[in-house]
């Protein structure tokens, strides 16, 4: 006589199901997931990718609008445009008269594969000091290759990743930041402003 | 349930409810709220951070709002003091206060905080209050400025007395000894005593300015005792745009006294043994000015202002003589003179409406009158050259000035913020980012305007912020009686101001009332009178 213990255990086919159910289940949730993740990844890129360009271009920007336009040094009026610029930002009067900062500088550099925007004080002096405001500028503004003309119909020829062009006491601040996203392909975003020496 | 056993046994199973799915349910929503959350929580600091970024260009901006409402009452006459930090005004969403100093050199330090959401932003000015745009170049020349031998130049302050009131006594002549201002877009030469044994120098109590690449060229035996440091921007003439005075009284040989009023000639000529006097408030427009005589300007009873277009002869003989002793009461403009066929014609200040150098010098212009001058000369288009016989008390800008052996002429620097000849704005000097000050709007993360509801505050329109806002007002009416009004100017009734002699606004908190101002305003065309700029109602 055998006695059968029903309700303990289960039968194959039970087994079977209750894991392809698990399966489906949990092949949603890590799509889920990872979509998810992805996305998270995806919006901090993007956030970071805007966040350095529009700091960047703040900090240019603010640097400026103190300076004095008659210092500024080079000049350079469209199309031809400079990657560097050397200014005096206004400290206040004395005795009547104007009192300027020490020169600072504001310029694009090289890198390996890339470039770097470097701001200065005191540029090729011994108390020099200087700050990096970014990592990821190229070589060429968004848009634009070396071959002599205006690819990009910006009225600039060749501009690298930070130009400047000067009308009078406007500076035109053209900017690019390339950076890789998660998938390792580079993606640049680009800003443009417009300011005015106050001084 | 029961099983039926092949034996006949009946068993009855338990029926167990016990399983982990609703664990693992818990589990998995568990897990998706959680990835929820993040994603929400990565969200909300993306649009923090954003936010911010706005906030502080707003703030940026706010803060350039009221820096213009602080100019702006600058131009009024007033401090530029703009509410507080406690009930601050309103604009755009945001608020601003603007605190407001003089500095040792009379330059108005502002300070303008401006907040908008979480952003907070200070910008520090420095602002020349009122700079008359022709007298700020004093004794000045835009293509060449040489100085005789023996001349003396100093300067002084109408506003606080006469030039006698302000004599240095350690000098064994009459002078200030200081306040002189040579400036010339060109080279400045100051021609010393002939012989070195000659007794007289010449001296410049005071800075000689040259333009960008000019430079001071002294002879032995000249003293200067300011600044011959070349400026950093060349001067530009300003343009003035004459009376219209549509009708014209032809040519006439006048004497006696012209009464005030508004009056266009073709020439006029005063014979010699003859006085004519012009009586202010007088604008005279006239083609032509040939003086034998004796020319009178009495400014007392308000300012003369005299426009030569195309001749103007003050013979060797004839005197000028103002009976005034304010420089702000008269002003001699001088065209194009010698080009012939120029009826209305604008002062224009470019340099490439300037004539050719030498042109007709000796026709259209004579100038070596006798006496004693208090004004301004602006002569743009003219060789000028003032003779040692004339005692100048005020300004004069030509584009090539000559001041003769032995001349003598006193800067007054108060002319340099009148509004003689144009409108006396306030110049920027020096524009900077600063720290915001501790206060508790700028210390807390909150929306200014909500901390200021919490507090049971409104801010204040930008109009009525300013710190000044009653005025003592002199002025004359249409029917030329001089008057004085007390009080809030939008009260005054404008329609019944011909012109307005100063104002004194009241600072407020002592009462105190501020020096006498001739407020920036616009001269409108048939109308002499100053229409005062009334602030409005301003957005906010």
């Amino acid at each position: 006589m055998r006695v059968r213990h029903a309700g303990s255990g289960f039968t194959l086919l039970e087994l079977v199901i209750a894991l392809a159910i698990l399966a489906l289940v949990s092949v949603n949730v890590t799509l889920v997931t990872r979509t998810g993740s992805q996305a998270v990844r995806s919006g901090a890129f993007w956030q970071t990718l805007n966040d350095e360009a529009d700091q960047t271009l703040d900090r240019i920007s603010l640097a400026l609008m103190a300076s004095d336009a008659s210092n500024l040094y080079p000049i350079a009026i469209s199309p031809l445009y400079t990657n560097a610029v050397s200014y005096k930002v206004s400290l206040g009067v004395e005795d009547g008269q104007p009192v300027e900062s020490p020169p600072e500088s504001i310029s694009w550099e090289e890198l390996e594969d890339r470039g770097r925007i470097q701001w200065r004080e005191n540029p090729g002096l011994p108390e020099e000091r200087g700050v990096t405001w970014s990592n990821w500028v190229p070589s060429f503004f968004d848009g634009e290759t070396f071959n002599g003309s205006d690819d990009n119909g910006n009225a600039l020829v060749d501009e690298s990743g930070l130009a400047f062009d000067m009308e009078g006491d406007l500076v035109n601040i053209h900017l690019t930041i390339e950076r890789p996203n998660p998938d390792g392909q580079p993606v640049p975003v680009t800003r443009k402003i417009q300011v005015t020496c106050r001084n | 349930m029961e099983a039926r056993m092949s034996m006949g046994f009946r068993v009855r199973l338990q029926r167990t409810n016990g399983g982990g799915a609703l664990v693992a349910g818990l589990v998995l929503m568990a897990l998706l709220a959680a990835l929820g959350a993040g994603l929400v929580r990565l969200q909300t600091s993306i649009q923090r951070r954003r936010s911010q970024s706005i906030d502080a260009k707003r703030s940026l901006y706010v803060s350039e709002a009221g820096l213009a409402e602080a100019l702006f009452a600058i131009s009024l006459g007033k401090s530029g003091a703009i509410a507080s930090p406690e009930i601050p005004a309103s604009w755009g969403g945001g608020v601003y206060w603007v605190e407001s100093k003089q500095d040792s050199a009379g330059n108005r330090v502002l300070v303008c905080t401006g907040l908008a959401g979480r952003g907070r932003s200070t910008i520090t000015t420095v602002v020349q209050p009122r700079t008359n745009p022709i007298a700020t170049a004093g004794i000045g020349a835009f293509e060449a400025l040489s100085v005789g031998a023996g001349a003396v130049l100093d300067g002084y302050d109408s506003s606080l007395g006469s030039f006698e009131d302000q004599l240095d006594t350690s000098y064994a002549f009459p002078t200030t000894g200081q306040g002189a201002l040579l400036t010339c877009n060109g080279d400045i030469d100051i021609e010393g005593p002939p012989t070195p044994s000659a007794d007289v120098s010449t001296f410049v109590f005071g800075d000689a300015r040259p333009g960008v690449s000019g430079v001071v060229r002294t002879d032995p035996g000249v003293v200067l005792t300011g600044s011959s440091a070349a400026r950093d921007h060349e001067s530009r003439a300003t343009p003035i745009a004459l009376p219209v005075i549509d009708t014209t009284r032809g040519t006439a040989t006048l004497s006696g006294t012209l009464a005030p009023g508004r009056m266009r000639y073709d020439a006029i000529h005063v014979r010699s043994g003859e006085t004519l006097r012009l009586k202010g408030p007088l604008t005279l427009v006239t083609d032509t000015l040939d003086v034998s005589g004796r020319l009178e300007v009495d400014g007392s009873q308000g300012k003369v202002e005299l426009f030569v277009l195309q001749t103007l002869r003050l013979e060797a003989g004839s005197e000028l003589e103002t009976l005034h002793r304010r420089p702000q009461r008269f002003g001699l403009f001088l065209g194009n003179l010698g080009q012939v066929g120029s009826d209305y014609q604008t002062l224009a200040g470019s340099s490439a409406s300037l004539p050719p150098a030498g042109r007709k010098p000796d026709e259209a212009l004579r100038f070596q009158p006798r006496g004693t001058f208090y004004g301004l000369i602006y002569a743009p288009f003219s060789d000028l050259s003032l003779p040692a016989d004339l005692r100048l008390f005020g300004a004069v800008v030509a584009r090539r000035l000559t001041l003769a052996p032995q001349a003598r002429v006193s800067l007054d620097r108060d002319l340099l913020s009148s509004n003689m000849g144009g409108s006396a704005l306030p110049r920027l000097q020096s524009w900077r980012f600063d720290t915001p000050p501790d206060t508790p709007l700028t210390r807390s993360p909150i929306d200014p305007l909500i901390m200021l509801r919490r507090a049971g505050h409104e801010p204040l329109a930008s109009s009525q912020a300013h710190q000044e806002q009653l005025a003592t007002i002199n002025y004359r009416d249409t029917d030329g009686t001089h008057r004085t009004f007390v009080g809030d100017l939008s009260e005054l009734d404008w329609d019944e101001v011909d012109a307005v002699d100063s104002v004194q606004w009241n600072s407020g908190g002592d009462g105190g009332l501020s020096a006498p101002v001739l407020p920036v305003g616009r001269q409108g065309p048939g109308n002499d009178a100053f229409i005062f700029l009334v602030p409005e109602e301003s957005h906010g």
